[in-house]
């Protein structure tokens, strides 16, 4: 079955078809989720959320991007977090452990084709990144997890974001340059290969 | 002398990027870039924070997030509302279908049916009693058949009721197109004058006219159908309008049906 029947049909109340449509977007969603909140469990029940929230407001849908829709589910459940947590302690970036034991690096990162000092860069470019991610405001965030992590394009995005697309173009912009000088601090966690394509594409 | 990037330039340098710019805004960037390194160089910081960006690994859902009809705060038999309301859809639109085929049906044998229909009276004993022509729905029609007389005019009643009184009380006169046909009438007692122009032509003379109003209502009876018309017009009407009437409470009840499923389905 086609994503627009499977949409169609959970639009009737038909659960498994939903189901369907979470097999399918689920890894999506936890990760702008994730790049969003920086915190796996956070993540995982924004995801949660985002997908009950969905089911729900189905009859709402009306065409477009379904990918862009749930998107703007989730993005806007991370905001509330982030809301929410501007008002508490904030919590560690690094995952941890069940023993509250900080999360070097962490398993979902793990390559078995990597070396263990090429497994650490990796982990260490990645939180370093995460860091900065979490230092933009959060529309700034979402814009740049929507387009440069998640892939969509602009017009995608201004669904997604709810925004229009001169919006989209500056904001993104701006979050780019914004990262481009937390990274400057980071440049010796750049792999060579970043490098050596940057050249070839220049 | 360093360049000032402004705002507007990263915009334009990151929309470039992504191949979001208008072919008169390329050319002016890349002719921009090919005379200002600082530019060109600026660009290449925003590739790279870029390409680190979409570098970033995908990070894998720690579990399935499939919903359970708890979670979904669905009811049990929701599944089945989701089978049941395209066929409740179904058959209120075919139910007004019908609804509106069976109305218009009985418009048309409304409008075509009075005309044919003669109904005689029932009382079978006054076999003289004038034949009333009745139109579908119990209304009296204002054509007389070719045969009838025309009304006799007021006078020409009173006049005829004066005449003979015998008649009057054997048969009641009506003033209808056929009231003047009466076969207990004795027509030596009444005048050619008084009667009217077109009855007076039917009986010729006034020794002709026994055998001619006996003829009158025949001919009418040979026009008019079988006596069971009326009930067999009748039976068909009140058909028409039950099965109308159960039409019309099928499309009511199932599009109602169908309104509860399709809101239960979605809680």
């Amino acid at each position: 079955m086609d994503e627009t029947a499977l949409i169609d049909s959970a639009q009737h109340g038909n659960l498994e078809a939903f189901n369907g449509l979470v097999l399918t977007y689920q890894n999506m969603v936890y990760n702008q989720a994730y790049r969003m909140v920086g915190d796996m469990d956070v993540a995982e029940d924004a995801t949660q959320d985002a997908f009950i929230i969905a089911f729900r407001k189905l009859g709402t849908y009306r065409g477009g991007s379904f990918k862009a829709w749930l998107l703007r589910i989730v993005t806007n459940l991370c905001y509330d977090e982030l809301r929410r947590r501007k008002r508490r302690p904030t919590t560690p970036l690094e995952p941890i452990d069940h023993d509250d034991d900080e999360i070097e690096s962490p398993r979902w990162l793990s390559d078995p084709s990597e070396t263990p000092e090429q497994t650490a860069e990796r982990a260490e470019l990645a939180q370093a990144l995460q860091y900065c991610l979490d230092g933009l405001p959060p529309d700034f965030r979402a814009i740049v997890t929507l387009v440069d992590i998640q892939g969509l394009d602009y017009s995608e995005a201004a669904q997604a974001m709810g925004r229009p697309l001169g919006t989209v173009k500056s904001r993104l912009a701006r979050a780019r340059t914004r990262l481009r000088d937390c990274l400057q601090g980071y440049r010796e966690l750049l792999p060579a290969s970043f490098r050596l394509l940057e050249e070839s594409e220049a | 002398m360093k360049t000032q990037i402004t705002s507007r330039d990263w915009e334009i340098l990151s929309a470039y990027l992504d191949d979001q710019i208008s072919a008169p805004e390329r050319l002016a960037i890349e002719t921009r870039l090919v005379n200002n390194p600082e530019l060109s160089q600026s660009l290449d910081e925003l590739r790279q924070t870029r390409m680190i960006l979409r570098g970033l690994p995908k990070l894998r859902a720690p579990r399935n997030f499939m919903l359970t009809p708890a979670m979904a705060g669905q009811r049990a038999g929701a599944s089945m509302s989701y089978g049941m309301y395209p066929v409740l859809r179904l058959a209120a639109t075919l139910a007004t279908l019908f609804f509106f085929i069976v109305t218009a049906g009985g418009l048309a044998l409304r409008f075509t049916l009075p005309a044919q229909t003669v109904i005689m009276r029932s009382d079978q004993s006054q076999n003289a009693q004038p034949v009333v022509p009745l139109g579908m729905g119990g209304g009296g029609s204002n054509a007389a058949p070719p045969l009838a007389p025309p009304a006799p005019t007021e006078a020409a009643v009173a006049n005829t009721m004066e005449k003979a009184p015998a008649a009057t009380g054997a048969a009641e006169l009506q003033v209808t197109p056929l009231t003047p046909v009466s076969p207990e009438t004795n027509p030596a007692e009444m005048q050619p004058g008084v009667m009217p122009k077109a009855f007076s032509s039917a009986l010729g003379s006034p020794e002709a006219q026994p055998p001619v109003v006996a003829q009158a209502p025949q001919a009418l009876v040979q026009q008019a159908p079988p006596a069971t018309a009326q009930p067999v017009g009748g039976k068909v009407w009140v058909f028409l309008t039950v099965l109308q009437i159960m039409l019309a409470a099928l499309a009511l009840g199932s599009a109602a049906a169908a309104l509860y499923f399709r809101r239960a389905g979605r809680r």
